[in-house]
């Protein structure tokens, strides 16, 4: 499984790819929206983890960009605290899975296999 | 809303922005250490396993987790400062230092919106009797205009300047289109300035928003 981190907190994101290197998942990793949707057009990622507050651009409009040229990677959202409505937002948006931060390493790996499992299943062109 | 129910909203508002944006600082700090400790636990893991421990990776892990330490602490010392700003609604305020906390209080939030904020330090030194809090707030539901109303990317500037009678204290953008709050944005920003005897000045072709007020007893 191949995986894109997102996040402006740079050392959660490097030390969260050394970790899931550690579990067998290749992980990339940038720092804004803008850097994600360069490697995500140069690679076909399966799962794309996003932070929903980032500078710049919202992990939901970086997943709607991606999402054009990617359409069978799945997503998963990472935040600081969420609302209800941020919740549906995402999760009618087309994200897999809504995270808070602090999680623990397993459950974010058993959270990527699903999207992962649930992304091949999508019909091509959605 | 009448003006009193406006500045009421207005202040919770502010209260709950910058409480809601400092604790999600702390929260990603508590992520970072989180992630870092984890890994502190994998090295161990395939140490026991036969991998060799790196001394100078520890060693850099040590250092990364000790910044993020000293941050949360830096985080949790400016939100402590913000609550109590409400502490006596006339205190003697250094709008030096009152601009500095209002910046590191609002930088991620101005970064969400891709606009930087710099102070400029003031020379001579300029202290008010006022409202701290008040001047926070008004000073927020300016910069909420300010990030309406400048280019993506931009660099604003945070001033203050003081003479016998008057203090300003306001920001300095390369282009600030005319400001345009929605109703309910005006009378929040009307309602305070009144409440806080202030004038505000935006004369379009000179990119700045001023605020004026009262010295007041210092």
């Amino acid at each position: 499984m191949r995986v894109l981190l997102v996040d402006d907190e740079k050392e959660l994101v490097s030390a969260m790819a050394e970790r899931l290197a550690f579990r067998g998942i290749e992980a990339d990793w940038v720092t804004d929206g803008r850097q994600a949707v360069e490697k995500a057009k140069s690679t076909p990622y399966d799962v794309i983890v996003l932070d929903v507050k980032m500078p710049g651009a919202s992990g939901h409009a970086v997943m709607e960009t991606i999402k054009r040229f990617l359409p069978r990677a799945g997503f998963v959202f990472l935040t600081g605290h969420t609302s209800v409505e941020d919740k549906a937002r995402g999760e009618a948006a087309g994200a897999a899975f809504y995270l808070m931060k602090p999680l623990k390493i397993d459950i974010l790996v058993e959270k990527l296999k699903a999207a992962a499992e649930a992304a091949k299943e999508k019909p091509h062109g959605t | 809303m009448e003006p009193n129910d406006a500045r009421l909203r207005a202040g919770l508002t502010f209260f709950g922005r910058i409480t809601a944006n400092m604790t999600h600082e702390i929260k990603n700090v508590l992520a970072v250490i989180n992630e870092i400790s984890g890994l502190f636990s994998d090295l161990c893991t395939a140490a026991e396993r036969g991998r060799p421990l790196d001394p100078a990776q520890l060693a850099r892990l040590s250092g990364k987790m000790c910044e993020q330490i000293q941050r949360a602490d830096g985080v949790v010392k400016r939100l402590n400062r913000f609550a109590h700003s409400v502490d006596s609604p006339c205190q003697a305020v250094d709008l030096q230092e009152m601009l500095e906390l209002f910046s590191n209080l609002t930088r991620r939030l101005s970064e969400q919106k891709s606009v930087t904020v710099t102070v400029r330090t003031s020379d001579p030194a300029c202290t008010c009797g006022t409202d701290h809090y008040g001047l926070l707030l008004l000073l927020f539901l300016g910069l909420e205009m300010v990030w309406e109303n400048v280019e993506k990317g931009s660099s604003v500037t945070l001033f203050a300047r003081g003479d016998k009678d008057s203090a300003t204290v306001g920001f300095e953008c390369p282009v600030l289109r005319p400001l345009a709050p929605n109703p309910e944005k005006k009378l929040f920003w009307d309602s305070w300035l009144a409440k806080m005897n202030a004038t505000a000045a935006a004369p379009g072709k000179s990119g700045a928003l001023e605020i004026t007020l009262p010295r007041g007893l210092v």
